[in-house]
């Protein structure tokens, strides 16, 4: 497969340097197996879009993958939700390989999916309806949700009564409101505006360390996934391979001042540094 | 409400101007009665013969309900059916597509011969015309949801039937209601055609008695009732999807 050899550009050669690094005291809550992906193309061809990834996460972890478009990031997060089966390799969650769609989880897409002909409180507790769960008794739980997230005015409005941060609030409460031990985010703030992007990472970070979740985060921004995680998964353009995992050593909470540390623009200085080795950034 | 109301003026309004127009040049061209007689004439036509063409109106209107409600309740289904089996989808849809492509009003005399002269021939153009624009609209409208979204549904665990009634189907309205309107005014089409080819009764044999007395006046008077009909048919869908699906785009007054 030409996929495993040399790109172009003459990158040095990978190191496999993901499962070197540790996870600190955490118990492994996901790992990701030698998983390659391919995928069959318009002509018949087969493109390889995840290149045996060997990753493992821990539980409570906060991991950004983090990578050009069409790196097969988004192609490993649904694979790590069951919702696509790798070609080769398996993902385990809680030691289990995951071989259909992984229901004990919340997912955040780029877009918000809300249901533009239920309420706010409607689309958070449409989790429950299609699990077949009475919404009744989850009612209140919910409605403290929305308004943990500011959007107590707002449980009755209707998506398109809403600007485009607080719908995609109400889609972080529709992933969060049947507590889900795993949070799974595909380029989630992507589509947000620079200023109401910044207040929602702030909001997620509040979130997970009051939740403890492991959080998955797809992002093609270096500030966010720096900003966000505990350790930044950096992927080669396609196909998709680990090229190293950059451990975040910044203090929690993290506010908008962190942006200012020393260790922020040093990790960011080097996350720069490999996209430019890669030929993704040309400076 | 003010908005209604100066609504309601625009739409007076601008009947007026295509009245004013009509009265003018029956007049500037001195149109004799038997080829283009003015809107006063039509109205004294259709004062005089209420009775009648309000009879014969009925009769149109319960055709054409007949062959829309038809049409609704099989084309809905079966595109639902289409949707969800890609082998139904092969087995159903090439056939459709190539019947549709025969002009049904071309059908109407076989249909005469089929089902003689009652009601029955009428209804079935009317079905069979107002038929094809339902389907192709629900399929559309089932089809367009985001595959993110099923993805969503399928990590919420959600059985297929689950995800169809609270996510596809709601999704699949708007479209649904587009071809129902659609299929309203095709419907009317279908019914008059189906009185045209033979009938005793309706406002197509109207027309057709109309035209051949050279009662140009009561000719008029027909379409404008006629005209009335189809567009009381379609405000009726309006309603309906004002009442079903306030929260699409479409419907909704006031964007924020």
């Amino acid at each position: 497969m030409s996929g495993r050899s040399q790109t172009v550009l003459g990158t040095p050669p990978v190191v496999p340097a993901t499962k070197s690094v540790a996870i600190g005291e955490r118990a492994v809550f996901i790992e990701l197996n030698a998983v390659s992906k391919s995928f069959k193309t318009r002509d018949g061809s087969l493109t390889l879009a995840v290149d045996h990834v060997d990753l493992d996460i821990g539980a409570s972890e906060f991991v950004s993958l983090l990578g050009p478009s069409g790196c097969g990031k988004s192609t490993l997060l649904a694979i790590i939700a069951g919702l696509i089966q790798p070609t080769s390799g398996e993902a385990r969650i809680k030691g289990k390989p995951v071989l259909a769609p992984h229901t004990n989880i919340g997912i955040v897409f780029q877009s918000d999916l809300l249901l533009d002909w239920r309420t706010v409180l409607g689309n958070v507790l449409i989790q429950f309806e299609m699990r077949g769960i009475r919404t009744e008794p989850h009612r209140e739980q919910a409605r403290a949700l929305i308004g943990s997230v500011g959007l107590g005015d707002f449980e009755g409005k209707y998506p398109w009564e809403l600007s485009g941060g607080m719908r995609q609030r109400v889609a972080i409460c529709r992933a969060l409101i049947h507590d889900p031990p795993l949070l799974l985010m595909d380029e989630p703030f992507g589509a947000l505006d620079a200023l109401t992007r910044a207040q929602l990472q702030i909001d997620l970070q509040n979130i997970w360390q009051s939740s403890r979740k492991t959080v998955v985060f797809v992002t093609h921004s270096i500030e966010e996934a720096v900003f966000l995680s505990d350790r930044v998964i950096v992927m080669t353009p396609r196909p998709g391979r680990v090229r190293e995992v950059i451990a975040i050593d910044l203090p929690r909470p993290r506010r908008l001042d962190t942006r200012e540390h020393p260790a922020f623009t040093e990790a960011i200085h080097r996350v720069n540094r490999l996209f430019e080795e890669m030929g993704v950034i040309r400076g | 409400m003010h908005a209604r109301i100066h609504h309601l003026l625009w739409t007076a309004g601008s009947f007026a101007i295509v009245f004013a127009v009509w009265e003018i040049v029956v007049r500037v061209l001195a149109m004799p009665q038997y080829l283009l007689p003015g809107p006063g004439p039509v109205f004294v036509s259709l004062a005089r013969n209420f009775a009648i063409i309000l009879s014969q109106t009925w009769w149109t209107a319960a055709t054409v309900l007949a062959g829309f409600i038809i049409a609704a309740a099989v084309a809905i289904p079966l595109a639902m059916m289409i949707v969800i089996s890609p082998m139904l989808e092969r087995l159903v849809y090439p056939p459709m597509v190539a019947t549709q492509s025969i002009p049904k009003i071309a059908l109407a005399p076989l249909f005469i011969v089929w089902f003689g002269f009652g009601v029955a021939p009428k209804v079935a153009v009317a079905f069979l015309i107002a038929f094809f624009p339902i389907v192709i609209d629900t399929i559309v409208g089932l089809r367009s949801i985001d595959p993110a979204m099923l993805q969503l549904a399928r990590s919420m665990g959600a059985p297929p039937h689950r995800t169809f009634i609270k996510m596809r189907l709601p999704h699949a309205l708007p479209a649904i209601f587009g071809g129902l309107k659609v299929a309203s005014s095709l419907a009317v089409v279908g019914a008059l055609t189906g009185e045209f080819v033979g009938s005793d009764k309706g406002l197509g044999y109207m027309l057709v008695q109309a035209s051949g007395n050279l009662n140009t006046a009561l000719l008029f008077a027909t379409l404008v009732v006629l005209s009335a009909l189809a567009m009381a048919f379609f405000y009726l869908i309006e309603v309906v999807e004002r009442i079903a699906i306030p929260w699409h785009a479409s419907q909704r007054a006031h964007p924020l």
